[in-house]
């Protein structure tokens, strides 16, 4: 007897409102699915800053809300709607009515989805108020696309580079970039990571701030004119920035894939200088971070994240040989990666306020994140996909995103 | 009339049997090549005729074998990942414990799940054997009676970061020099020391990125000894003498996942990786300037063209190149051209990532050992896989992240000397005859 019956295909972060721009290629990828697909909305969904909102939205996305409820409505088919950061409000009982009469779908209340075997986990994943969702708003009208970059952070520290606005806060979330440590930012106080120096970190000065960044950071040439001090920094910010540092170094050390989000190859940063009695590899803290957790996902074989918009073909965090293995969907919206970004910024002689300025939706990489689940016996192998459109305007699933 | 008759056999047997040491990692030179004679043809049906076997702690490295003495490193923990790392000499005909030398290492740090002991293999030198812990500890020893002549704690000495997957590179000895992929912090990624002393001669390369895991080998070409060091972002040719540039050849490979070792056939010197795929250079036969004359297409490990092996080292014979993929295929490549040939599971039998086999070579055929802890004696060419025979060699005991039918793998390579096989788990150690009649 098979484990799962039907196929789990899961879209996330498509953030819909009255301006989406996807909604042909949303309802094209409803219409090719199977019959008998659980399709999870894998949070930040819709744009709900209010309850009301979603009946509002779904008013104005006609297409889009008869195709969900279609989708819906087919035999053993089923809709199942997470919760994320920007759809909290689908918490709420009102709301929750509302995905259930428009759009025939159930909301996930536990804030979170669970196969019905147990294996599989899908949740939008951690997220906090980080400050760039209101730098976002406060820019949308001059870079319209600052909110489709991939990780979306990167957005926020373009954005930042044409501006003098760099706040603490901004720079904590930028802290945060990496896809990895979303899962990082789970482990709360369990980590021991080593014990930094924050005394010789200040004795270091203000340009310890910008030497944070690796020199090809589009960040690292606007610091000295922001003008911020170490002081306006807490002791928790700086050891944030201190995890930040460790965590690019290794990453650009190791020159790996869609982790700093910036080229593979480039200049590494150094270490904050530790206590003497952390010293040594026993507190290179990144694969105790992977351990603990695993412990905290160990009982499911496939987790299935969102938030970042930066999809994740999949990693096992170990230790255990059973997996499980964690991916991310990234999000069903086109988006732009930090390498097409300089690609055009070259092609075309732009600055980078200039190009934030003039993108537009052709400039996105014409592929739609998912990740898919097929019917299984024994454990569940989620893969991620694209749905891409072609030049001829047909769509097709495809691997890798082209 | 007997006795006359026995005397003309071991005559004739010593005439024209060859016997040989494996003194480092992939036997003398590193090649992978097994030259001796009086091997068997096929195994016995009740399996293989072990000699000995002996307990052992856990690890990946694999033994050495070296006038009548064997080495082998291992692991004994004591609490969570702290521990004693052991380089142990066996007696060879008994397997009978001659001396051993611990110290004490901590494994926090490493990727855990592999955490069970020293990857390298001990390189032995004469009346010396230099052996090499997973955290950096670097010791030379007598191989009299296991006396410390010098020992390096490449963390603490050379301020290297360890990469998660622990040390693995054997320390290759080269004349005067012991030469060591330490990791040191800034520029001492790759050194060479002293072997008498241990103090440094010269230090190479920078470290602003991971060390790799691959093992230093020297080739001759174009007139110049060349110590090829293939790093995460080139294959590198450095003077062994002085640790100098002869070139470089850029290739990043991703998470510092350059394991397997570099092979040389003719002009042709070839690397592999998981992420990255296969690079083939050809040498300039006047200068050794390298060119490429074929790489892998796109950046899937998965859907690979030519070939992407992790820690199988892949075989150059004649035309054609033969190696492990990414998930357990063996493939014949042409060699001028990367043009796959054919592939087969019949080496692995699983298609699982990550899955290996290790393979020498002895006259026109090879010896092959699966991570199902099987020994297979195969001819490859480019008509296909002629598996000749299979037998079990030893259990697979070390955990791997990926699922596998045996729920363990066996990732060590084994020692081929003497007309024995020498190969270790993460339990034991075993010496089997492989001894046959005289071909």
């Amino acid at each position: 007897m098979k484990a799962l019956v039907f196929a789990i295909v899961v879209v996330s972060d498509l953030h819909i409102d009255e301006r989406f721009a996807w909604t042909d290629p949303l309802v094209a990828f409803l219409d090719s699915l199977d019959a008998g697909t659980t399709l999870v909305l894998n949070g930040d969904s819709f744009e709900l800053d209010a309850p009301e909102r979603l009946q509002e939205i779904l008013e104005s996305q006609p297409a889009l809300t008869e195709a969900f409820a279609a989708f819906a409505s087919a035999a053993n088919n089923r809709l199942v709607v997470v919760p994320g950061h920007r759809d909290e409000a689908l918490t709420l009982p009102e709301v929750q009515a509302v995905v259930r009469d428009r759009l025939g779908g159930d909301v996930a209340s536990e804030g979170r989805f669970v196969s019905p075997d147990g294996k599989i986990l899908i949740e939008h994943g951690p997220a906090r108020d980080d400050g760039a969702d209101a730098f976002f708003a406060s820019h949308e009208g001059d870079y319209p696309l600052i909110d489709d970059f991939a990780d979306r952070l990167m957005g926020l520290k373009y954005g930042l580079a044409t501006t003098t606005e760099v706040e603490a806060s901004h720079l904590e979330s930028l802290l945060m970039t990496m896809s990895w440590q979303q899962f990082r930012r789970n482990l709360e106080e369990e980590v021991a990571p080593p014990a930094w120096d924050l005394a010789a970190v200040r004795a270091v000065g203000d340009g310890f701030l910008r030497e944070s960044l690796p020199k090809d950071d589009p960040l690292y040439p606007r610091w000295d004119g922001v003008g911020l001090s170490l002081d306006e920094f807490t002791d928790d910010e700086l050891l944030a920035i201190c995890d930040y540092r460790a965590a690019v170094r290794r990453a650009r050390r190791r020159m790996e894939r869609g982790i700093s989000q910036l080229a593979r190859v480039g200049p590494v940063v150094a270490e904050c200088p530790r206590s003497e009695d952390t010293a040594g590899p026993s507190f290179s803290y990144y694969w105790s971070a992977r351990d603990k957790q695993y412990e905290s996902v160990g009982d499911f074989s496939a987790v299935v994240r969102g938030h970042t918009h930066l999809a994740d073909s999949g990693f096992n965090p170990g230790p255990m040989e059973d997996g499980p293995r964690i991916l991310n969907a990234g999000t069903f919206r086109r988006t732009m990666t930090p390498a097409r970004f300089e690609v055009l910024k070259e092609e075309r002689g732009a600055s980078t306020e200039e190009l934030l300025r003039s993108l537009t939706d052709d400039d996105l990489a014409p592929c739609h994140g998912f990740v898919r689940i097929d019917a299984y016996e024994g454990e569940p192998e989620p893969t991620l996909h694209y749905w891409m459109q072609g030049e001829d305007g047909g769509f097709t699933i495809e691997r890798r995103c082209r | 009339m007997l006795r006359s008759a026995g005397v003309a056999s071991a005559l004739l047997l010593a005439l024209s049997v060859s016997a040989e040491d494996w003194p480092e990692w992939r036997g003398a030179g590193r090649l992978g090549v097994w030259n001796e004679t009086g091997i068997l043809d096929r195994f016995p049906d009740e399996g293989l005729d072990v000699k000995w076997r002996v307990p052992l702690g856990g690890g990946y490295s694999g033994p050495s074998v070296a006038d009548g003495r064997v080495f082998v490193l291992d692991f004994e923990p004591t609490r969570r990942n702290e521990g004693f790392e052991r380089i142990v000499c066996f007696d060879e005909a008994t397997g009978e414990i001659l001396w051993e030398h611990r110290w004490e290492t901590n494994y926090t740090g490493l990727q855990l799940v592999y955490a069970s002991g020293p990857r390298a293999t001990p390189t032995v030198d004469g009346d010396r054997v230099y052996a090499l812990g997973a955290m950096g500890n670097l010791v030379a020893l007598r191989v009299a009676d296991g006396s410390v002549l010098w020992a390096k704690d490449f963390v603490k000495d050379f301020g290297a970061a360890v990469p998660v997957w622990g040390m693995p590179s054997a320390p290759l000895v080269d004349g005067e020099r012991v030469i060591a992929l330490a990791a040191g912090e800034p520029d001492a990624k790759v050194i060479a020391l002293h072997r008498d002393t241990g103090e440094e001669i010269w230090r190479a390369l920078s470290s602003d990125w991971e060390p790799g895991y691959t093992q230093p080998i020297i080739f001759d070409y174009a007139g110049k000894r060349q110590l090829v060091i293939w790093h995460p972002r080139a294959i590198t040719s450095l003077d062994p003498g002085s640790g100098e540039l002869f070139w470089e050849q850029p290739y990043i490979v991703s998470m510092g996942m350059t394991v397997s070792t570099p092979i040389m056939g003719g002009p042709f010197l070839f690397v592999s990786s998981l992420y990255d795929g296969a690079r083939m250079l050809r040498l300039d036969e006047t200068t050794s300037e390298p060119t490429v004359v074929w790489e892998s297409d796109g950046f899937s490990e998965i859907q690979t063209d030519k070939i992407h092996t992790l820690i199988n080292t892949a075989v150059i014979d004649g035309d054609y190149l033969y190696g492990i993929d990414s998930y357990g295929q063996i493939r014949c490549l042409e060699l001028a051209t990367g043009r796959r040939i054919w592939e087969s599971l019949d080496v692995t039998k699983e298609k699982q990532r990550w899955t290996a086999a290790f393979f020498v070579r002895q006259g026109d055929r090879y010896f092959i050992n699966n991570d199902r802890g099987e020994l297979i004696i195969a001819k490859l060419s480019p008509e296909g896989f002629d598996e000749i025979d299979r037998t079990p060699l030893i259990e697979p005991t070390s955990k791997t992240v990926r699922r596998r039918e045996l729920g363990a793998v066996h990732w060590s390579h084994p020692a081929y000397a003497n007309r024995h096989i020498f190969v270790r788990n993460d339990k034991e150690m075993l010496k089997a005859s492989l001894e046959g009649e005289i071909r």
